[in-house]
């Protein structure tokens, strides 16, 4: 199995370097990164670590679909990268973004010995997206578009921490719902930090729970990125009814092309701050943001859909 | 007189039945949703509080599939245990839990909603099962007891590869989380609808189990003698097979893979009421309703979330089958 990926990588490598792919030379170590680069310098980015879902590349510029997926350096799931097909591609640099604890750390000093490369580790902590913008921007040679980028992200931060306090919410992850993270969990701090309160208080960790818990917990709104889950319950009485009589809030936020407060752990958080600072008069923040974290165009954004 | 001495047979397995029942009150009246007894008892009979009617809602589909999910998977490892007159044979052993669960990754990967990954678990259960079945009849291995043996190990493998070959490739930030999760086992995703159409196969093998009963036992003395008392041995042990991988197959469509219960259950019921597979059987499945009762009731009980039923089945299975081991051992 792990000879068929090699070879599916090094052929799907072959396909994706072709006019251009000689100034491909950075490789994104996971997801989190491949978003960073692909913000701040995508015409640098040599492939994906996963490739994004047809839905997510029809709302993206046709490179992305052209861009090889390479697997995953990075620890965390997903299929790992043929650390060998990775060496073939000659890339200058490795960029890896998010943990920047020693465990981190001293994987980037093994992954740079064992490839030969330069690996950099950048800060993924939410509240410094706009810096993780600007060091990749002068690791790409993009400092000077990184550099507006980043102004926009500390502003939409800035406006996102001094948001008015919204209600109290259930983060439902997966197709049933009942995939949560517990406050303080990196999957619902972005929410938590436009002063949401999370209604979830267990492992500040993703966990499951039972609907009793949920009921019990009786939040008035539930988030969600799944529309899936969102269409399963819409007429059932027990995720859409609250104890007290009053019907509950279903939040769908968009997952296209990536998760807005979530999925993964990247600069495309942003939208989802951008659109908590201000639910109902971000519309060209967002659309600038998507532009440039994506290079999408206005009308292909998605927005929040309120479920009632 | 008479009627109390064809009683007393049952009597071990009646008795369990009633503990199991009285665990299931015990767990349908905990929870994070704090109701009185009395209320819970008025909404039974459609006269409670909003909230003990919604407690019901939620607590009723999750006992009915731990206690289904629990005597389905004792009854097939009792069945296996006595066909295979091996100690050590469990629900998985045609590879019916890896089929269903590559079944369900499978659906988990596509996208499926919660209705078609239990069709394609339960499918994929049978196709593991069928392929076992189906390779063994193809040998002419003696009995065909080792046959089969080898050919779930082959079914297993080739499944538990297929699943690790769709954990690398699903997305990981949802698929995979949900993909692990579902593996890990659960009685509480189960709808009503879904615990009470998953009674039909169960109730289905268990029947067909216990009408084999004696003949179970004679089968297991192989072939030979079975043909010698006019049993169709070779039919027999077919519709043994396809009952125990059909409740196997359902019980993991419903719950995902919780391990333990076939392997322990049979034996803590041979305890009780020995060897005869027309009592073993029964009492399997009593002890194995039990166990997954207490399971799922742990499950929520250090928090709110859920610690996965295959995580602890395997955390409390594994030293109370050393215990019964070592205790039947030391009494023979």
């Amino acid at each position: 199995m792990i000879g068929l990926g090699g070879v599916l990588t090094l052929s799907a490598c072959s396909r994706g370097r072709s006019s251009g792919a000689d100034s491909r030379d950075v490789v994104a170590a996971g997801s989190p990164a491949a978003l960073l680069v692909w913000a701040v310098g995508r015409e640098r980015l040599a492939g994906w670590p996963r490739k994004p879902g047809a839905k997510a590349l029809a709302a993206l510029p046709a490179l992305a679909a052209d861009l090889p997926e390479l697997g995953s350096l990075a620890s965390g799931g997903g299929r790992p990268a043929d650390i060998e097909a990775i060496a073939a591609l000659k890339p200058r640099l490795v960029i890896d973004y998010g943990d920047t604890d020693p465990e981190y750390q001293t994987l980037a000093q093994r992954m740079q010995a064992r490839l030969g490369v330069e690996w950099r580790l950048i800060d993924g902590t939410l509240t410094r997206i706009p810096e993780a913008i600007r060091e990749a921007g002068a690791l790409l040679g993009a400092a000077g578009g990184a550099d507006g980028l980043a102004d926009d992200a500390a502003g939409v931060l800035e406006r996102w921490r001094s948001a008015p306090a919204g209600p109290g919410f259930y983060y439902a992850r997966g197709a049933d719902g009942l995939e949560t993270g517990f406050r303080g969990a990196l999957a619902t701090e972005v929410l938590e930090g436009a002063r949401w309160t999370n209604v979830a208080e267990g492992s500040r960790n993703i966990g499951r729970v039972t609907r009793e818990q949920v009921a019990a917990w009786d939040p008035e709104v539930l988030v969600t990125l799944d529309s899936g889950f969102a269409d399963a319950i819409r007429t059932d009485p027990v995720w859409r009814w609250r104890r007290n009589g009053e019907r509950r809030r279903v939040l769908l936020l968009p997952d296209r092309p990536f998760g807005w407060v979530d999925r993964p752990p990247s600069v495309n958080r942003l939208l989802g701050c951008a659109w908590l600072a201000d639910p109902k008069g971000s519309a060209m923040t967002l659309a600038s943001l998507s532009r440039r974290l994506y290079g999408m165009a206005p009308v292909e954004v998605a927005q929040p859909r309120w479920i009632s | 007189m008479d009627f109390l001495n064809r009683l007393t047979p049952a009597l071990p397995a009646l008795i369990l039945a009633l503990l199991a029942l009285a665990g299931a009150a015990g767990v349908l009246a905990t929870g994070p949703l704090a109701i009185s007894p009395g209320d819970l008892l008025s909404a039974l009979f459609g006269q409670g509080s909003p909230d003990a009617e919604l407690v019901l809602t939620l607590r009723g589909p999750r006992l009915l599939a731990a206690l289904t999910c629990g005597a389905a998977l004792a009854g097939a490892g009792a069945g296996f245990q006595i066909l295979f007159r091996n100690p050590l044979a469990a629900p998985d052993l045609l590879g019916v839990s890896s089929g269903a669960g590559l079944g369900a990754a499978l659906a988990l990967l596509l996208g499926a909603g919660t209705a078609l990954v239990q069709g394609a678990a339960f499918a994929g259960g049978l196709a593991a099962g069928g392929l076992a079945m189906g390779c063994a009849a193809l040998t002419r291995s003696g009995d065909g007891r080792l046959a089969l043996i080898l050919c779930g190990v082959v079914a297993g493998a080739l499944a538990s590869a297929g699943l690790g070959l769709v954990v690398i490739v699903a997305e990981p930030y949802s698929q995979l989380p949900a993909i692990t999760w579902w593996l890990l086992g659960s009685f509480t995703r189960a709808t009503l609808a879904e615990a009470l159409f998953a009674l039909v196969p169960i109730g289905l093998g268990g029947a067909v189990l216990l009408w084999l009963g004696f003949r179970l036992d004679v089968l297991s003395l192989g072939d030979e003698q079975a043909r010698s008392l006019g049993l169709p041995a070779r039919r027999l042990r077919l519709a043994a097979l396809a009952a125990a991988a059909l409740m196997t197959s359902a019980a993991v469509a419903l719950a995902g893979i919780v391990g333990w219960i076939g392997l322990l259950a049979p034996h803590a019921a041979r305890l009780i009421v020995g060897e005869r597979a027309g009592r073993l059987i029964p009492a399997s499945m009593a002890v194995g309703a039990l166990f997954a009762l207490v399971i799922d009731r742990l499950a929520t009980a250090f928090g709110p979330a859920e610690i996965p039923v295959g995580l602890l089945s395997a955390a409390l299975g594994a030293p109370a089958f050393l215990f019964l081991f070592v205790a039947t051992s030391r009494r023979s």
